[in-house]
């Protein structure tokens, strides 16, 4: 499984979009290599850029400065990337109001050559959405299933998951998230998938991008990434002098008792913590990324 | 195995931990084959690199061994060598932090040893009351 040699699915270098009478650059500088058979997760707050980023990829939109490749061609307007990728989105249904279940899924049949109408009928089933059924008729919940199950079956070799599953409850999420690594597993591919639910989905990932004002502020596999964050807790005075030049994500107190969240601390100077006795945390990947994306305003809104 | 994840350590090292413990506590035996990636996979909802991580450590470490084309299977000295390594962390992991509690609670030496060996008499009842010693002895009730 290494991925040392192999080029990337996804490359993007410096790429910028700015939508037309905006002042704010929705994306400011992308860098991002998604090599490809990876699960990757792409965390961003609310208009961070994880779906400009998404739309690019897709070819729906080009960008206005740096490059993107996508199996190492352009992608925008390109049919022989489009043909490779798949753009899954909660509200993508206006498309398909008027047609019948059944109908998305011949159409899905005919424009994906390695469409697989046993895994979709199977997982329509499972989610109790009836083929004969108009979309628009269809609840939020399996609206959302019906196109994560049309993403997943068309197995085309980008799919792109974009708060895919919005509306869906947990069993369905469940349901959904099982499927995608069974069939990710019989059928490689890579999948980058955007989240809110971080805690939730974190473990499906083996890399994970953070995106923020428009640029990845982290990146790596899901276990080195989690690492990277420390929660250091003690006596205020000495967490203190222990932080102090370090870089610090978040901090409070209670009492004595002080708390700061750092961000790459090295595994050296944990233990240097421990042996002062201080006590040393792992960071949530959810944390970390709360860590890295919550702004000066946002710290002290309750107090 | 466990049944959930969870933060404080990487997760394929939570992976590898748990099929060690089960060698130890000899729910897999020696030569016997261990869940395969696939099932791992599926039944923590994790990602297979993930998986694949912590079951090649355990290959890198002799563990276990692959049969082509069948899987990973127990290691014949798999319990020697994790009892080996376990009896050498078992003084910084549990016997430390005991007496570091200890004191914070503020024991005498005198209080620690009588704790000991109130515990050492509770598990060699519970022993007599039929709780397995050494499991590989026992019959074989695993339910996975």
């Amino acid at each position: 499984m290494s991925n040392t040699a192999q080029t990337p699915a996804v490359r993007c270098d410096g790429v910028r979009l700015r939508y037309p009478r905006q002042k704010e650059e929705a994306l400011a500088g992308v860098d991002l290599n998604v090599m490809p058979h990876t699960i990757c997760g792409l965390l961003g707050r609310n208009a961070a850029g994880k779906t400009s980023l998404m739309a690019l990829l897709t070819g729906f939109r080009r960008q206005t400065g740096g490059e993107i490749e996508v199996f190492g061609e352009k992608p925008y307007e390109n049919p022989s990337v489009a043909s490779r990728v798949a753009f899954v989105y909660a509200n993508n249904n206006e498309l398909y109001q008027e047609m019948k279940v059944r109908d998305v899924l011949k159409t899905a049949a005919i424009f994906r050559e390695d469409w697989n109408d046993a895994l979709a009928r199977s997982l329509l089933n499972a989610f109790h959405v009836p083929e004969k059924k108009n979309v628009s008729r269809l609840s939020l919940g399996q609206r959302a299933a019906l196109f994560c199950t049309v993403g997943l079956a068309s197995r085309v070799p980008l799919t792109i998951f974009d708060e895919a599953y919005s509306g869906m409850d947990a069993v369905y999420r469940k349901i959904f998230a099982e499927a995608l690594l069974n069939d990710f597993m019989e059928y490689p591919r890579t999948i980058l998938f955007s989240t809110h639910y971080i805690s939730e989905w974190d473990n499906l990932f083996s890399d994970v991008a953070i995106i923020d004002e428009g640029r990845i502020v982290a990146f790596g596999e899901t276990d080195e990434l989690r690492g990277r964050g420390a929660a250091i807790i003690g006596e205020a005075g000495a967490v203190d002098a222990f932080a102090s030049g370090k870089t610090i994500m978040q901090q409070r107190s209670l009492g004595a008792q002080k708390e700061v969240w750092l961000f790459d601390l090295p595994a050296n100077e944990r233990e240097a913590a421990v042996r002062q006795g201080l006590s040393a945390e792992r960071l949530s990947l959810q944390d970390l990324f709360v860590g890295l994306t919550r702004k000066e305003g946002e710290s002290d809104v309750i107090q | 195995m466990k049944s959930t994840l969870d933060n404080d350590r990487p997760i394929f090292q939570q992976i590898k931990e748990m099929i060690e413990e089960d060698i130890l506590s000899g729910l897999l035996k020696p030569d016997e084959q261990i869940p395969s990636n696939s099932r791992l996979v599926s039944y923590y909802g994790i990602n297979p690199v993930t998986v694949h991580k912590g079951v090649t450590l355990l290959a890198d470490e002799g563990l276990i061994y692959k049969k082509r084309g069948l899987g990973m299977f127990v290691a014949p000295d798999a319990p020697d060598i994790l009892r080996k390594s376990h009896g050498a962390a078992f003084q910084s992991e549990y016997a430390a932090p005991l007496v570091r509690q200890a004191r914070a609670l503020g024991m005498s030496d005198a209080d620690i040893h009588a704790h000991i060996d109130e515990a050492l008499e509770e598990v060699a009842e519970e022993r007599a009351n039929g709780r397995p010693a050494h499991p590989k002895k026992e019959e074989d009730d695993s339910n996975e």
